[in-house]
């Protein structure tokens, strides 16, 4: 298996990319080399440097230390809203295909709901009756990202209902929910982990573009997203200002992809 | 029979979803701080004014009243009035709207144009440099932040090359073509005018790329996976061994075989991208339904937040329900369930 | 290769489909064609860029236009279109801040203290060729009254539908209340815009608003062509004008969402002039010097301001309050910040305006002092403190970022929260925030506008006195000056109460801004009004 994921240049980049990022993540204090949040307005906007690798930002800021510390906030977001998101999504996904009827009918219906609910909209929502923070983003896309798991995880759970060793336990007179939780949720929770790791990117990516429009991270916090509308409308003059939180987020959710992919290839029969 | 029974059942079941949605809009949006009868009424306006306000927009009762209120007008076909734009919601739907639908379709025709063929390139040359290269390129796509993309897009193509335009969906100088769909370029087409055509498709162009580079990316992956399932299967090789060409086999067998999985992404894609984005609609200053949204809930437009809430809900549904069709005519062994 | 030659196909087709199309077009050349001279309907390609054109005025704002109806509307992005299409009895005229005739040719001060009279101009006419008479003037004051929006606040408490006396076609009198010196001030704002009486036909249930939030029913120099919403509004000049005809031709006012675009387009000639609040000081100084650009500075009567709610301890101790103002590094943000586009200021009169009291005690940047009075509060141990401010707004964002940074050395931890307007407004105006910074432009050259609305204790919350603040002998004053006609009393008064309010600090004015403007080069005539810089003379603006 080993052997079969390191065959793939792309999924070991991948790989390289998230473990550098946990490793910023944890030592974020020790390899920045300044002070994210200190504020020196005498040295704003200069451009990379030994002094400042990336340079700074419109109060002075050093941006490397910035990019480093968002990994904390950024990594903090894509875990959490998979944490929360994944296991409710997955258990509703598994009764709903398991139990079926109408059971299954209201499930679904309130999933079809929360799916077709335009996103922006809830989480502008939540912002506006919250205030804005990371947190607050947290939640609306983990409200936003439930659904996509019930759905995977109910089709792999009709496809497997019937299947022999689910069969036997019935015959023998398990209990049902014991059947759900020992035989049908292990054994359909394959996709739906592909699923999630993935999706590890694109929450990041979508916590960005919250912070982007002002929803989420809240001044002076590093958060990518934030970094980059700030620099937005001196990109031209002061290129380095939105570059780099541009390619922080780029790399990162490219990374959680290539590694997702990989782990699809590994993973997954089908394309064996 | 069993087909109709089925669309028949799936139409009716929108109407819990509907319901289930307007509720969900309607409590959320009043949970957020404000008065709406303030902002309306604008700042230094009398306590009395304001009060007056609340009485006509009918703030002043209970939550549930309000509700059932704002559905039995919408029963009606009454979308209520925007307090922002001072006309009814449903003439803003029918000016921002189109924009939106223009956009998403024209960035949908680019993702199926360089998305599929991506894919099969990509299941073709499984682990090759080919596959290599376009899944990171469309990887690219999907993991660049859109407003930085957009911005790039902009510098590049009408800063420094000038052939694309920098804003809007028509030259300054031009005039809109006459209402017909509100789709610019299918309104000057149907009118036969060649300018303004040609004016709203390039201004279509940069708006529509940005917007295909995450749709791109997703229908790559999804093709490259169901391709290489059908790949392996008896009757592509049987075709291969037909002596059919790459070509034919791959597009014309493989790809309709696999296709299934690539229709509901597609379908589900679509149905999102209609609710408008707001980031490509500021960059490239597209008044689409995004911005409307954005502004709604900012200036806390109620009816107009419902109004699009709905209306996206609707479309996404509607949406999923035709591919869903579609699959009978891709797949008739398909049972209804 | 031969094996994916059908996608390859498909590839090269579409970009040749693209290029093609985009190669009709080239976005890049500033046209030296000469503009069609209109023997032609049909639009032509030169007319886009505007560049080459004299003509046709292409202004960009980043906000969407809600609605034209002048007595309705709050938007500043609305004023702007409403200035030029009605005209108002009096105006302001260039880069003064006294008022000039307009629809009115002479008036009669009152003898009584609340009587006017209106001599109106009989050559003026409505777009639709109607007189312009003291009808309309009745009619569309009682209309703003009747609406009750932000255009009433002008004028509730100051004049009522009783008011008017009609002494012929084109002769008013208008009856105060009570005496109110600023009067004749408030007519020339946007809320005293003229509306053609014809209104009245389609008024329906809600005094025409609905009927007027799309239509033009003035007499201005400029009448309204099209409008498609949410992208640009077209002004057409009104070549009837009764008074001095536009030589712009056409004016498109274009909604540009994003700066950072709205920039680009002004760099490469698409656009003749930039809303004054689109760009951030960091980016006017990249365009300085830019090729064709320049930065039109002038006086402005903004105001940054903090406010402080007294209600919210620790706040309610003075004592705090002067450490607060010890603590913010005004030098910085004139100089950093705004980058010299600002001077320090010590109360809401700005410099330049009747009234300014340049006596006041100002605050300077001073940490020790600052931990000094902290002590004598006995807050020396520190304390948090949360700061709102309205998000999207790149400069008081900064301003925020750095009173962080250093009210945190005087033991004050400082959160910002930064939210959407109207959520902001919502906190402020109900006071529920402690610390917020916000901006303030006064809409008539009066102190007392500025000064009621930040200081008497009527004006709490939603009037916008942000502070709460609340001072018996403050108010006194105030309402003397409503009332007092002896500009001397008056300046005396107002004076007074800029020296009471900086020994109090309830606000911290970090500077009073100046305008800046980005506009091409062969942009001529355009005069900034220090007040209104909503007010875009269009109508004497022209381009070579």
């Amino acid at each position: 298996m080993a052997r079969r994921l390191f065959s793939s240049p792309l999924t070991l980049i991948g790989l390289f990319i998230v473990l550098m990022i946990i490793v910023l993540t944890i030592f974020a204090p020790w390899i920045s080399p300044k002070d994210p949040l200190e504020v020196n307005l005498g040295q704003k906007l200069l451009p990379p440097s030994s002094e400042h690798w990336f340079g700074t930002d419109e109060v002075g800021r050093d941006i490397f230390s910035r990019i480093i510390y968002g990994t904390r906030i950024s990594l903090k977001i894509g875990l959490l809203v998979v944490v929360i998101a994944f296991p409710v999504g997955t258990v509703l996904g598994a009764i709903a295909g398991f139990v079926g009827g109408v059971v299954d009918q209201i499930i679904m219906r309130i999933t079809d709901i929360f799916l077709s609910f335009p996103g922006i909209i809830l989480a502008m929502s939540i912002a506006a009756a919250l205030g804005p923070s990371i947190e607050n983003v947290l939640l609306a896309l983990a409200i936003t990202w439930w659904p996509w798991y019930t759905r995977i995880v109910r089709s792999s759970v009709l496809s497997i209902k019937n299947a022999e060793f689910v069969e036997s336990a019935r015959v023998i007179g398990a209990n049902p929910i014991r059947v759900l939780f020992k035989e049908i949720i292990p054994n359909s929770i394959a996709p739906a982990s592909i699923q999630a790791s993935l999706d590890l990117g694109f929450v990041i990516l979508a916590a960005a573009g919250l912070s982007f429009i002002g929803l989420g991270a809240q001044p002076p916090s590093p958060e990518w997203g934030a970094m980059l509308s700030s620099s937005r409308e001196i990109l031209r003059d002061a290129w380095w200002a939105a570059t780099f939180p541009g390619l922080a987020i780029l790399v990162t959710v490219l990374g959680f992809n290539l590694l997702g992919d990989g782990l699809r290839d590994l993973l997954d029969p089908k394309n064996r | 029979m069993d087909a109709l029974r089925y669309i028949i059942k799936r139409l009716l079941l929108m109407f819990p979803i509907l319901f289930g949605i307007t509720v969900l809009t309607f409590f959320i949006s009043n949970t957020i701080p404000g008065d709406p009868a303030r902002l309306a009424a604008g700042p230094h306006a009398d306590a009395k004014v304001i009060e007056e306000l609340r009485e006509t927009m009918g703030l002043n009762k209970p939550l549930y009243v309000q509700y059932g209120t704002y559905m039995n007008n919408l029963v009606h076909g009454d979308f209520g009035f925007s307090n922002f734009s001072h006309q009814p919601v449903i003439e803003d739907i029918k000016a921002y709207f189109p924009a939106t639908l223009e956009l998403t379709l024209f960035s949908m025709f680019i993702t199926i144009l360089i998305g599929i063929p991506f894919g099969v390139i990509s299941a073709n040359k499984k682990d090759k440099i080919a596959d290599q290269f376009t899944r990171v390129m469309s990887l690219m796509g999907v993991a660049m932040p859109a407003f930085w993309l957009g911005i790039l897009l902009l510098l590049f193509f009408y800063l420094q090359l000038g052939i694309l335009p920098g804003s809007g969906r028509l030259d300054t100088g031009l005039s809109p073509p006459v209402t017909i769909t509100g789709m610019y370029t299918l309104d000057a087409l149907l009118s036969g005018n060649w300018t303004v055509f040609q004016s709203a498709i390039i201004h279509l162009i940069l708006p529509a790329i940005t917007q295909a580079a995450v749709t791109i990316g997703m229908i790559t992956r999804m093709t490259r996976s169901s391709m290489l399932e059908v790949l392996k299967s008896d009757y592509v090789r049987t075709a291969y061994a037909k002596g059919g060409t790459d070509t034919r086999v791959l597009y014309g067998h493989a790809l309709r075989n696999g296709m299934m999985p690539i229709l509901t992404l597609l379908g589900m894609t679509f149905g999102h991208s209609l609710g408008g984005s707001v980031l490509v609609e500021s960059v490239f200053s597209w008044p689409g339904l995004g911005k409307y949204a954005v502004n709604a809930i900012t200036y806390l437009d109620f009816p107009a937040v419902m109004a699009v809430t709905m209306l996206i809900a609707i479309l996404f549904i509607t949406v999923n329900l035709i591919i869903d069709i579609l699959y009978q005519v891709i797949d008739p062994r398909l049972n209804y369930d | 290769m031969r094996k994916n030659n059908f996608a390859i196909k498909m590839l090269v087709l579409a970009l040749t489909v693209l290029l093609a199309l985009a190669g009709c077009n080239k976005y890049n050349e500033e046209t030296t064609k000469t503009p069609t001279d209109g023997k032609d309907n049909q639009p032509k390609q030169t007319e886009k860029a505007g560049s080459g054109n004299p003509d046709v005025f292409n202004y960009a704002t980043n906000q969407d236009i809600p609605h034209l109806d002048p007595h309705g509307t709050s938007s500043n992005t609305s004023f702007r279109v409403t200035y030029m299409l009605y005209d108002r009895l009096v105006t302001y005229d260039g880069t003064d801040t006294e008022i000039k005739p307009q629809l009115a040719e002479k008036w009669d001060l009152p003898e009584d203290g609340v009587t006017y009279t209106f001599y109106l101009n009989k050559n003026a006419k409505f777009h639709d060729g109607t007189p312009v008479t003291a009808e309309a003037v009745k009619y569309s004051y009682t209309r703003a009254l009747k609406i009750g929006k932000s255009a009433a606040g002008q004028f509730n408490g100051v004049i009522d539908e009783n008011s008017f006396e009609i002494i012929d076609e084109h002769t008013i009198k208008i009856k105060l209340l009570k005496p109110f010196s600023p009067f004749l001030k408030t007519l020339g704002t946007v809320f005293g815009n003229i509306v053609n009486p014809k209104l009245s036909e389609h008024e329906g249930n809600d005094n025409g608003e609905a009927y007027l939030a799309d239509k033009d029913m003035g007499s201005g120099p400029f009448v309204l062509d099209s409008w498609a919403r949410g992208q640009k509004l077209v002004l057409k000049a009104n070549s009837d004008y009764w008074g001095e005809v536009p030589k712009l031709k056409t004016v498109n006012v274009q909604i540009v969402n994003e700066p950072a675009t709205a920039r680009l387009m002004l760099e490469k000639g698409e656009l003749d002039l930039l809303d004054d609040t689109m760009l951030s000081p960091d980016v006017l100084k990249q365009l300085e010097g830019a090729d064709g650009i320049e930065i039109l500075k002038s006086p402005g009567y903004a105001i940054d301001d903090i406010s402080m709610n007294i209600e919210k301890k620790p706040l309610d101790n003075v004592k705090v309050r002067q450490a607060i103002a010890h603590a913010v590094n005004y030098d910085s943000i004139i100089n950093d910040v705004l980058l010299g586009a600002g001077e320090r200021i010590g109360g809401i009169i700005p410099k330049g305006m009747f009234g300014y009291n340049d006596a006041v005690k100002l605050y300077d940047f001073d940490l020790e002092k600052a931990k000094e009075l902290l002590k004598e509060a006995g807050q020396e141990k520190g304390f948090k403190l949360e700061i709102a401010i309205s998000e999207n707004n790149e400069v008081r964002k900064n301003i925020a970022v750095m009173l962080q940074s250093d009210f945190k050395k005087i033991g004050i931890d400082l959160e910002i929260k930064s939210l959407a307007w109207p959520t902001y407004l919502d906190l402020v105006t109900s006071g529920k925030h402690q610390l917020a910074i916000g901006g303030w432009t006064p809409d008539y050259a009066d102190p007392d506008y500025n000064l009621w609305y930040f200081a008497h204790s009527s004006s709490k919350g939603p009037g916008f006195n942000l502070a709460f603040y609340d001072n018996k002998k403050v108010d006194q004053l105030l309402e003397e000056g409503r009332q007092t006609v002896d500009e001397g009393r008056r300046e005396e008064i107002y004076k007074e109460i800029q020296a009471i309010m900086a020994e109090e600090v309830p606000y911290i004015f970090p500077s009073q801004r100046k305008v800046q403007v980005p506009v091409r080069t062969w942009v001529k005539g355009f005069e900034i009004n220090p007040m209104n810089t909503w007010y875009v003379p269009f109508q004497k603006i022209t381009k070579d």
